[in-house]
């Protein structure tokens, strides 16, 4: 489904309007409005510093918000109890540290946290669940071996996992390629798909404009905690828009598979 | 359960060596008369008296102290494998803080110029009790912001309030030369003075802290995947953290304030369980009170038997052993 949805949002899963936030007196993003429908792909792109991992940080209630809403499920964010917002809300962040000595399907159950009764455990659906999100990423035959020992591209895979095992409504995903090679960056971004064509809804912070291009049903440029620029990638990613936003000349070549991006060196 | 069993077996051992060497199976009839409350009281004969100074010396002299070895050694494993979890790190052990450096200063008043408190017998582990939950509170008070409390401005707040008690024990050390020997052996540790009275105080203590633990353990599991994945999936990450420092802070003070202060110990424990059972928190939570008992268990007992009829402080023991075996581990641990 195309999911580009009312401007309005009113059938967004993740809805911002003018949202301001940062760190201490820092301000990252001023007034950021954007939304999220179900089963779509939104890109996140941006120059270094421009705001993508606050604005994941705010979705996922890590990172304070000072003026401006924000909705989940057309329910104020403000009024989600932590495990409740985990339920519908999962995050697969930059660089995760890995917990040494834990097994992969450990870390995968995990994911069941906010579903899971403290005191009882998970239980038999929990189980389920982990298999699912570990045969849909491909890990699950390495469920017995212990996480330090995978390669980057597993260990990104083994998170993706854990985010899916959630469950969620809504997944952002903050540069899940980056550090990876060409599979796996294919990979990971096949799975993205997969995940929003069985109506998750997906934002995928990526600084690699080309795979957005690919990977995505439309972008959304910000530059300095504003977004300066939304819609299909091959019209938003424009020579003169790029230029100024990342404050170097580039080339853009139209191609019948969507825009390609480099640096005029 | 294969651990209880070896503890138990260690404890038995434990209590029939000593000056008086009694063998296993007299001092299990000992704690079966004991625990049934038909201590050799009555009765004459050589026979009877023979049992009656076993009794005597069993419950008397060395089951509290082994008891009181073994419930330091559990205080200090379980504040060890709370603190590691929390801060993420091997290397974090119960003294983090500043308990050690925060009892040990007021201890060491307590010795130099408890007489003029007339607080008699009890002053001195009431003043390292008091003198530990006060500093480590400090140290959160100093390093909170709002309602959370971020890892590295504690720890960096723990190091320097503990260098501050630290130098102000020495302060105490020089300037009460006299007493220093008393101050010192107190720093050092020791199960010497052991009692039921003591073991009592800090049984309840190792209690609570083992339940907060045990009751964490899920969670601290989670919070290995970082504090802001934590949050992510749906734990009230700073609750966590307050609840396990807390708890383990109890654990410590109390074990502080009856045997002073024993290193290593707490450091050790969890990092070995960790190495031998893996990082789960379920499992690495009580095992880390079963092995740190018996350690402690087999230190005071060294401590006792190696130079007797003199004793080595239990803190040096710890150490000595501790250290060495801590550097294997490390070696095994960066090997390729």
């Amino acid at each position: 489904m195309s999911g580009h949805g009312d401007p309005r949002g009113a059938d967004a899963l993740l809805r911002f309007e003018g949202v301001v936030a940062g760190y201490g007196r820092r301000t990252v993003l001023h007034g950021v409005d954007m939304n999220l429908a179900a089963g779509e792909v939104v890109g996140l792109i941006g120059p270094n510093g421009a705001g993508k991992s606050t604005l994941i940080g705010v979705a996922s209630r890590v990172v304070p918000m000072t003026a401006g809403g924000a909705w989940v499920e057309g329910r104020a964010l403000a009024g989600y109890g932590r495990r409740e917002l985990a339920r519908r809300l999962a995050v697969v962040p930059q660089a995760a540290p890995v917990p040494e000595g834990f097994l992969v399907v450990e870390v995968v159950r995990m994911g069941r946290t906010p579903h899971v009764d403290p005191w009882r455990g998970p239980g038999p659906r929990d189980e389920d669940e982990v298999e699912r999100a570990m045969r849909a990423t491909g890990v699950w035959q390495l469920a017995e071996r212990p996480v330090e020992q995978l390669s980057g591209g597993e260990w990104q895979r083994v998170v993706l996992a854990r985010a899916l095992a959630q469950r969620p409504a809504v997944l952002l995903l903050d540069e899940p390629t980056s550090h990876l090679d060409l599979r796996y960056q294919a990979e990971v971004l096949t799975m993205a798909r997969a995940a929003a064509a069985d109506g998750v809804g997906v934002l995928l912070v990526a600084h690699d404009l080309n795979l957005a291009a690919r990977a995505c049903d439309r972008v959304m440029l910000l530059t300095d905690g504003r977004v300066v620029a939304e819609g299909p990638a091959a019209r938003v990613l424009s020579p003169e828009r790029l230029g100024r936003a990342y404050a170097t000349a580039v080339d853009v070549y139209a191609t019948p598979r969507g825009p390609v991006v480099v640096p005029s060196l | 359960m294969a651990s209880f069993g070896a503890l138990a077996l260690l404890v038995v051992l434990a209590a029939g060596i000593g000056s008086v060497r009694i063998p296993a199976p007299e001092v299990l009839a000992a704690v079966v008369r004991g625990a049934w409350g038909s201590l050799a009281g009555a009765g004459t004969g050589a026979q009877a008296e023979a049992t009656r100074v076993i009794d005597t010396i069993v419950w008397q002299i060395r089951l509290p102290r082994v008891a009181l070895a073994a419930l330091v050694g559990a205080a200090l494993g379980l504040a060890g494998a709370g603190f590691q979890g929390v801060f993420r790190n091997p290397l974090a052990d119960p003294y983090l803080l500043g308990a050690a450096s925060g009892a040990g200063f007021a201890a060491s008043l307590a010795i130099v110029g408890g007489g003029a408190l007339g607080l008699g017998a009890v002053g001195v582990p009431l003043a390292a009790f008091v003198g530990a939950t006060a500093t480590v509170l400090l140290v959160v008070a100093l390093a909170r912001r709002g309602w959370s409390l971020p890892i590295v401005p504690l720890v960096l707040a723990g190091v320097v309030v503990g260098s501050c008690l630290a130098a102000g024990t020495s302060f105490v050390l020089l300037a009460a030369r006299e007493q220093a020997a008393g101050v010192l052996t107190w720093l050092l540790g020791s199960l010497a003075f052991a009692s039921w009275t003591r073991v009592a105080t800090l049984l309840p203590p190792v209690l609570v802290a083992g339940a907060v633990l045990t009751a964490a353990a899920r969670s601290l599991d989670v919070l290995q995947l970082g504090e802001r994945a934590a949050a992510q999936l749906g734990l009230r990450v700073e609750a966590l953290k307050l609840a396990v420092v807390l708890a383990g802070t109890l654990a410590t003070a109390a074990a502080v304030s009856v045997a002073g202060v024993i290193g290593f110990v707490g450091l050790l424990v969890p990092h070995a369980v960790r190495l031998a059972l893996g990082p789960d928190h379920r499992r690495l939570v009580p095992v880390s009170a079963v092995w740190g008992a018996g350690f402690m268990v087999l230190a005071d007992l060294v401590a006792r038997t190696v130079i007797a009829p003199a004793e080595l402080p239990v803190g040096v023991v710890t150490a000595l052993v501790g250290a060495p075996f801590f550097l294997l581990l490390l070696r095994h641990r960066l090997a390729p």
